[in-house]
């Protein structure tokens, strides 16, 4: 195997037989050992493409164990994430009346120890 | 021609059901896609029970991330890349606990492992190239599969992979090349 039969073989793997250059293919013509190359290669695409219409079979069970895992959960509805806004807006304006009157009585506080001192 | 027409539709409205939360209509999805994605795992992983776990992981994927399908690409390809990721992530986990790596695994006979669903279609030459597969470490085999069979692109394998483009493109030439010389070994032997 020469430099040019490495340089085929790896263009083959490589780029397949688009990558040949025309000096290439006039080499393969004439050297047995890039013929095979090149012939073994097409067989390997041939195979790999023939795989593309081989499926196996999943287990049976697959389908029960996807939907035992899944829940009996749903995406939320429009109006379900409509409501879910509105008690998150709630909920946010609650907590942010509670930090407001929790600040105040702090500030209060601070005022009356102030006086008393 | 018009039952094609219905009948390329209902998948479409299968997705676009299981996308507002529709679990008939997902369970009907992961009916239809089930063995595709359970093949796409057998190749990628080579051990039937893994696979079984990672075509069911993948589906809870799927269906958590549904609202976020937005139909640019197949229902089928979107599978196919949460399955893909699905499947490094489990071949990852297993690698952490298990010292001896998945391609140490004894390879067995297709038949034994797998049924093909449609064993008719099957040609003659893809059940030695689905072994000669097996004969390729995990990082190169997956390479191979997704740009062979699946007809991924370089970029697409190397954002899923989390490898670089030259790297899958490293990755496919010696997967080839070693495919090439494993057939070769057992022509050789048979004749």
């Amino acid at each position: 195997m020469n430099v040019r039969c490495v340089s085929i073989s790896a263009t083959l793997s490589s780029r397949g037989e688009d990558g040949l250059t025309d000096g290439m293919e006039r080499h393969v013509e004439s050297c047995l050992q890039c013929r095979r190359e090149v012939v073994e290669h097409r067989e390997l695409q041939r195979a790999l493409v023939e795989l593309k219409q081989v499926t196996y079979r999943a287990p049976a069970e697959i389908p029960f164990r996807v939907m035992d895992s899944i829940g009996p959960w749903s995406v939320p509805t429009h109006a379900e994430k409509r409501d879910h806004r509105t008690v998150v807006a709630a909920a946010a304006a609650v907590a942010t009346a509670a930090a407001t009157a929790a600040a105040g009585t702090a500030v209060l506080l601070l005022r009356h120890r102030q006086r008393a001192a | 021609m018009e039952r094609e027409r219905v009948e390329s539709q209902q998948p479409r409205d299968l997705v676009d059901r299981a996308r507002t939360g529709d679990r008939d209509a997902f369970g009907e999805l992961v009916r239809i896609h089930q063995h595709e994605v359970f093949t796409l795992a057998v190749r990628l992983v080579r051990d039937r029970d893994l696979a079984s776990d990672v075509t069911q992981d993948a589906f809870v994927r799927a269906w958590r991330a549904m609202p976020q399908f937005r139909g640019d690409a197949k229902f089928s390809t979107w599978l196919h890349r949460i399955t893909v990721n699905t499947a490094w992530t489990h071949r990852t986990k297993r690698n952490r606990v298990r010292l001896d790596p998945l391609e140490s695994l004894p390879s067995e006979p297709e038949s034994a492992a797998i049924d093909p669903v449609r064993a008719g279609e099957s040609a003659s030459a893809a059940p030695s190239i689905e072994h000669a597969l097996k004969g390729l470490s995990t990082s190169v085999r997956s390479v191979v599969v997704l740009k062979d069979i699946y007809d991924w692109s370089h970029a697409e394998i190397a954002d899923h992979l989390d490898i670089s483009v030259t790297a899958a493109k490293v990755r496919l030439h010696r997967g080839r090349k070693e495919l090439r010389q494993i057939l070769r070994g057992w022509k050789d032997g048979a004749e």
